[in-house]
Formats: C-alpha cells, structure tokens, sequence
C-alpha cells in the first residue's frame, strides 16, 4: 500500500463524510425522537405497508412498527443502502475516472507507486470513512433509543451495522471497478448509482413477483439482510461471505482494468 | 556515453489510428534532447509510451536500462516530469501538492521547494484552483525538479510562461544539464529549443525524420540565401540541384541551399541586385524545411 496516497484519499473525502456522518446521525436521532408520538398510530401504518405497491419499494420482509426496532428497520434501514452506498458510488468515482477527467491522472501516475498499489490504497481509504458513517448511524440509533427510553438490543444493532458496513464497501469496490474502466467520473458516478438502483428494485420487486425471483441474487441487498437481523436476530454468515467475495473479486478486477489500459489525457 | 533513454521501433497505434511509427531514438546522460514536432505528430504518445502511461502495440523502450514497462516504478523513482495537459488538485495548496508529491517519491525536501518556488517567483498558499495557467506551470516545474531527479521529462514546459520566467527556466536547465541531470523536452517553441538542447529529433506524422546534434543539424542543413533584386527575377531560375525550396515576395527572394552553393551564387550574380545575405538555417527553418517535404 502507498501510505501516502491512502492517507490524501482519506483527507480529501474527510470534510464530505463527516458532514454525511454528522446528517445521518441527526436525521435518525430526529426519527427516533418522535417513535413515543408515532407509536399509537402505528397500526395505521402497518395496514399501509401491506400494499403491494409500497411493498414493491420497501420489499416483501415489511416488519411492523410496534416495535423501536421494527420502526427503526422500516423508516431508516429500508433505504439507507442506498444512501449511503450512492455516497460511497461519488467518492470512489473520483478514484479513477474522475482523476483522469481533471487531468492529474499523468501527474499521479509519474510517481514511483505501481497501479495495483494506487487502486489498492485508494480502496482501503474507503473502509475508516465507511466505519465512520456507519458507527455514526449506530450512535444515533443508540442515545435516539436512550433519550426516548426503549430498550435497545445493541448487539443486533451492532452486527447490522457490520453487514451495512459490508455491503457499504462491496458497492464502493463495484463502483471502484467502472472508475477503473472508465474516464469520466461523473459518467462513471451514474452508471454505478443506475446499477444500485437497480440492484434496490430488483431485490424488492423480486420479492413480489416470483417470475424474477431468481434475480434477487444478482443483488446486494440481497445478502444485507439488515432488518432480519434487527427484527428476527437471523444473521447469514454466508451472505456476509458473498458480499466479502464481491468484494475481494471487483478489487481485483478493478486493479487488473486499471493495470492493463491505457491512461490517455486529451 | 551512458544511455539514459532507448526506444527501438515504438510503435502505438489506436485501433487503426496511427500514434507512433517505428520511433527510434537515444538520449545520453547530460543531453538535453528536444523532441520537436507539430500537434498530433506523435510527441506526447512518445513520451506517455516512455513513461508506461499507454502501452505500445510493438517495440520498446528502456529508461536507464530498465524496460519501460516491466521496471516502471523503479524508473518513476528517478524521473521528473512534466505533462503538456494537465489538471492540479484544486482543493490543495501549492505546498501541501508539493509536501505530498515529494512525500510519495519517499521525501519531501521543503529546502529544495523553497527555492525553486522562490526562482519560479510564485506564492504556494493559495488553493490551487484559484490559479492561473501560468501559475500551474510553475508549481508542476517544481514538482518536477524538487527531488533532484536523474532525467526530467517535459511536455512543452515552457507553456504558459512569461518571458522573463522561460529564460529563468532556461537558466534552471542548463544548470542541472551541467550538474548531470539528462533532460528530455518536447516543445513547439524553436528559439527556446535552439538556446538549450544540444540534441533534436523531429518527429512528422509519427515518425523520426532526423536525429542530430543541433551543431551537426545545422552544418547538415545549409543554408539559406536572403536576396534583394533589382530587376525581375523568377524563381524557376533557382530550379537546380542543391535547392531545396524558393520563396518570393515581391523583389525579395529567400533561397534554401542544401548542396553546392556555388551553382546558386553564379546564378545570382548574373542578376542586378541590391542586397544579400547567407547565414545557416535557424532550427525553425530546418523544422519548416523538413515538414515541406525538404527531406
């Protein structure tokens, strides 16, 4: 690893993911806030959630809200793959595509550190800066359950967070690999925010509609079971070692794209 | 004489898109070696093919004897260089880009910055988006030489300079020429060219059309007969052997002399004439002379 060029990635994107960090945290501490408000009505809600539309987005394991961890699961989990891994599609597009399209790409590539170590270093950056926002999500969750006096059971909160920390940096290397490929970063940041999204749908609707089920398994989501192992303490280990493999593979994929082309400024 | 850089027959092309055609040159240590050539000549493919950034579709090249490919990184540790075309980190200021490119090539030599900073006249703590052209000029110059590299590779570095900063520059080179410090520069700019290399290629639509000393380019060359007439001359007289190319505008003639002279001066002498003068072709006009077809 190029110390160096690990530790400048990580400055460059500090200020960015702090402040994510810092909105997440507030917006799921403000959810939390008003559960004790909610919770009364929240048979309302549950009869809503059982439209198939809506459950065409939130996907099929739909959980009820009488509980904090239920409530927690559906208005912040439902989604927050998606937030959070278009947060990380941004950064990462930057890594590559983005270097070449601003033109420092020749500059970076003129010091003594090899392409695999430029790829490699700029993927390790990603793993402290998703601890940091996924750590901040936790801390939300945990003073948002303290201030309005539900107990919370951390350790499943805890091992959610792993698999979204996971799942956070199985998209970061997906995206790392079309950076690789590509040298248009904002070009590269949409293609890799198009795929997520249609990983989301396909995961959700594929629940529904047993004719696409099979596809479910070409999603991320779908191994990041966060809301079963919040609601039903069930933890995959075997879907955390997916989304790992997804990982160690689009690393190398993207270390072997970046190594093999050419990198032409014009 | 060490050899500091070898291409043998580089060639890359982009699909069925020439690049590089067969490129062949040598660079010694000490040269200073301009690679001259117009745009889409081929300049910058040579030299991004050098450093490893695209990959030749046949020959190659060695740098300090390490295959360009192969040994890339142990070639980066003892380069500097400049490209033609190229963005800085907008968000960094010029000494925190400086500390951390020096870091990366295993030393940042605040010293050594300082001064180049100093000689280039330019203030490094701004942000560097805030910078003009000319001010990323100089800040990717002292990046490049900041770490005392053994061979600084340039792609018209002198762009975006004022003039009184390009003759600092030159000054800059000839100083780490003569401290060993092989240099390679493309550039269109011929005089700047002509005041500091003492070694050319020409490269024309792909390909090395010469390769020389500019001492021996020069006597290689000939010569070029300014005439003012006093009468009507046509050019077509001057349609002999040893003429390379004739221009005229109005009395004036201006006449390129590859071979004897003599032939051409008989020839002159018979006209009345108010005015002549011989001097050896400038670079610019061995640059022009080969890119008319002259050879």
């Amino acid at each position: 690893m190029a110390f160096e060029i690990f530790k400048r990635a990580i400055k460059d994107k500090a200020f960015s993911t702090i402040l994510i960090a810092l909105l997440l945290f507030l917006y799921i501490f403000w959810l939390a806030s008003f559960y004790p408000s909610l919770k009364p009505m929240v048979s309302g809600y549950d009869q809503l959630l059982q439209n198939p539309t809506i459950k065409a987005f939130f996907g099929d394991d739909v959980v009820s809200m009488t509980t904090f961890s239920g409530f927690i699961s559906l208005e912040v989990f439902s989604y927050m793959g998606l937030v959070i891994g278009a947060f990380i599609i941004f950064m990462v597009a930057s890594f590559v595509a983005g270097e070449i399209e601003q033109k420092s790409s020749e500059l970076l590539l003129s010091l003594p550190v090899s392409r695999e170590n430029i790829i490699v270093s700029r993927f390790l950056a990603i793993l402290p800066l998703t601890a940091l926002i996924v750590i901040g999500e936790m801390a939300a969750i945990y003073l948002g359950g303290l201030y309005i006096g539900e107990n919370i059971g951390i350790t499943w909160f805890a091992y959610a967070m792993l698999f979204m920390a996971v799942f956070t940096v199985a998209v970061g290397a997906i995206a790392l690999f079309i950076s690789s490929i590509m040298s248009d970063g904002k070009k590269a940041a949409l293609i890799s925010v198009g795929i997520l999204f249609a990983m989301f749908l396909v995961e959700n609707i594929g629940s529904m509609v047993t004719s696409i089920d099979w596809a479910r398994k070409l999603s991320l989501f779908h191994y990041a079971k966060i809301s079963s192992i919040i609601n039903n303490h069930q933890i995959s280990w075997v879907n955390l070692g997916v989304l790992i493999a997804v990982i160690i593979v689009f690393l190398a994929l993207a270390v072997i794209a970046f190594r093999r082309r050419d990198i032409n400024v014009s | 004489m060490e050899t500091v850089i070898q291409t043998s027959n580089l060639t890359k092309f982009y699909g069925k898109s020439r690049g590089i055609e067969n490129v062949s040159i040598t660079v010694n240590k000490g040269d200073i070696f301009g690679f001259l050539g117009p745009n889409g000549a081929g300049k910058s493919t040579t030299i991004r093919t050098i450093l490893d950034f695209i990959r030749p579709t046949g020959g190659n090249a060695t740098v300090f004897g390490l295959d360009s490919r192969r040994d890339s990184v142990a070639i980066r540790r003892r380069i500097g260089y400049i490209p033609g075309d190229f963005g800085l980190y907008g968000n960094m200021t010029g000494w925190k880009f400086l500390e951390y490119f020096g870091k990366t090539r295993g030393g940042y030599d605040k010293i050594s910055a300082r001064e180049y900073a100093k000689k280039m006249d330019i203030k490094l703590d701004r942000r560097m988006k805030e910078y003009s052209r000319g001010m990323r000029q100089k800040v990717a110059i002292i990046q490049a030489f900041m770490n005392n590299p053994d061979l600084i590779i340039m792609d018209e570095p002198t762009s975006g300079l004022d003039p009184l900063i390009q003759q600092t520059f030159m000054d800059i080179l000839r100083e780490k020429s003569s401290q060993g410090t092989t240099i390679f520069m493309s550039s269109h700019v011929l005089s700047d060219v002509e005041k500091v290399c003492n070694r050319v290629a020409i490269i024309k639509e792909g390909s090395i059309v010469a390769e020389e000393l500019v001492d021996d380019l020069h006597k290689k060359s000939g010569k070029v007969l300014e005439v003012q007439f006093s009468e009507e001359v046509s050019p077509d007289v001057f349609k002999m052997d040893g003429v390379s190319g004739v221009t005229k505008l109005n009395s004036h003639m201006r006449i390129m002399v590859t071979g004897n002279l003599e032939n051409v001066l008989k020839e002159v002498s018979s006209h009345r004439l108010t005015d002549i003068s011989i001097h050896q072709m400038t670079l610019e006009e061995i640059f022009m002379h080969y890119y008319e077809g002259g050879k």
